[in-house]
């Protein structure tokens, strides 16, 4: 995490190099000019957005952030974080669930993303999971059970749609074969469960026969 | 006279009699009677006391047999209210331990009737839950083992759109 982050600044370093007067620009003019970097979105809208005393501060704290991990503060607060907090939860993930898909990514993030993305799955979850700690207060911890491995177009749709309901959530996926069929949803604690086990269980619960 | 001596009477002998029996009766009279008066009314008299005595012995008898008889009623009496109140207490001696036996009864009768009560729900409710053990270990092993891997791919699918429409 900490190479991709780093992969990230020296790309939007370089770019600023690159284009000096970029902060003195308005915003379409910023839009026209970052198509030239090759970044997450997340983080061109920030560029668009911000201003140069803004990224400057909030640069010097991530970076403090990187070198010195959580020991620094407990939740960064600024623009930058929450736009890779953004990154981390939308597209990131993304391609997580989907290696396949392609990378629109270039310069030092786009190998730095592919050596990140070849970790194993719980270790990329562990990594973002950590970060979102120190940039998202009251992080939701989302697990989703399943009974089998599900497709990644299922996966992109239950993550956008759990990620419109809790913003910067990054829910988790497991396989549960014990679940038989359908899901379950674990959202801090409070269970959704929408399994066929669960459906057996009611179904020959006595609760539910004397009801009936 | 000669009629009387036809008749065989003698003037003479009867004159001697009269005499003889007036001097005897005179002498008896002076010498015999006043002693066996005074003797007779001794006697009289005795007899009297005796009788007197008699009768008040016998009017204390009397009265003293009233007495006895009085208390005799009076102990017969109250022997009979004695008698009558043991005999009421003993009935309501015996009504209390009836009315109690009869409590204890329905207190032994109800419990044993809820003991049996309680044992048939855990009977029944046992073999519902034996039942329904069953029942999902039937259900259990045909999802499991029966039901093609698309349906349940399928089912994670359905379940989410479910969810989502209800969420």
């Amino acid at each position: 995490m900490k190479d991709l982050l780093t992969a990230l600044i020296y790309d939007i370093l370089k770019f600023l190099q690159e284009e000096k007067q970029f902060f003195e620009f308005n915003q379409k003019e910023r839009k026209s000019s970052l198509e030239k970097l090759a970044i997450p979105e997340d983080l061109k809208t920030y560029l668009v957005e911000t201003s140069a005393e803004n990224f400057q501060n909030e640069l010097t704290i991530l970076v403090n952030l990187l070198e010195k991990g959580s020991t620094s503060f407990r939740v960064a607060k600024g623009e930058i974080f929450l736009a890779i907090a953004k990154f981390l939860t939308g597209e990131l993930a993304q391609h997580m669930d989907d290696p396949n898909e392609k990378m629109a990514y270039a310069g030092k993030f786009a190998p730095a993303m592919k050596d990140f993305l070849h970790n194993t799955y719980e270790e990329i979850t562990y990594e973002i999971e950590k970060m979102l700690e120190l940039l998202v207060e009251d992080n939701l911890t989302i697990f989703v059970q399943t009974a089998r491995q599900i497709p990644s177009e299922l996966k992109a749709d239950i993550r956008k749609n759990l990620l419109k309901k809790y913003p910067l959530s990054f829910p988790r996926f497991s396989v549960n074969k014990d679940l038989i069929g359908g899901f379950r949803l674990f959202i801090n604690g409070n269970v959704t469960d929408c399994s066929w086990l669960e459906s057996i269980n009611v179904l020959t619960s006595l609760q539910y026969i004397n009801h009936k | 006279m000669d009629i009387f001596s036809k008749l065989g009477f003698d003037l003479n002998s009867i004159i001697q009699y009269v005499v003889n029996f007036g001097i005897l009766f005179g002498a008896l009279s002076y010498l015999l009677y006043p002693k066996i008066l005074h003797f007779l009314d001794e006697r009289r008299k005795i007899i009297a006391d005796n009788l007197q005595e008699a009768n008040s012995l016998k009017e204390v008898f009397e009265k003293k047999l009233a007495e006895i008889e009085h208390e005799k009623q009076q102990t017969h009496a109250a022997l009979k209210a004695e008698m009558e109140a043991s005999r009421n207490l003993l009935e309501t001696r015996r009504e209390e331990m009836m009315k109690e036996l009869e409590g204890e009864r329905s207190k032994m009768l109800e419990e044993a009737q809820k003991q049996i009560t309680a044992q048939q729900n855990n009977l029944i409710k046992e073999t519902e839950e034996h039942m329904m053990k069953l029942m999902k270990t039937i259900i259990l092993h045909i999802v499991r083992n029966k039901v093609p891997e698309k349906t349940i791919q399928e089912s994670i699918q359905d379940s989410w759109l479910d969810y989502k429409k209800t969420a």
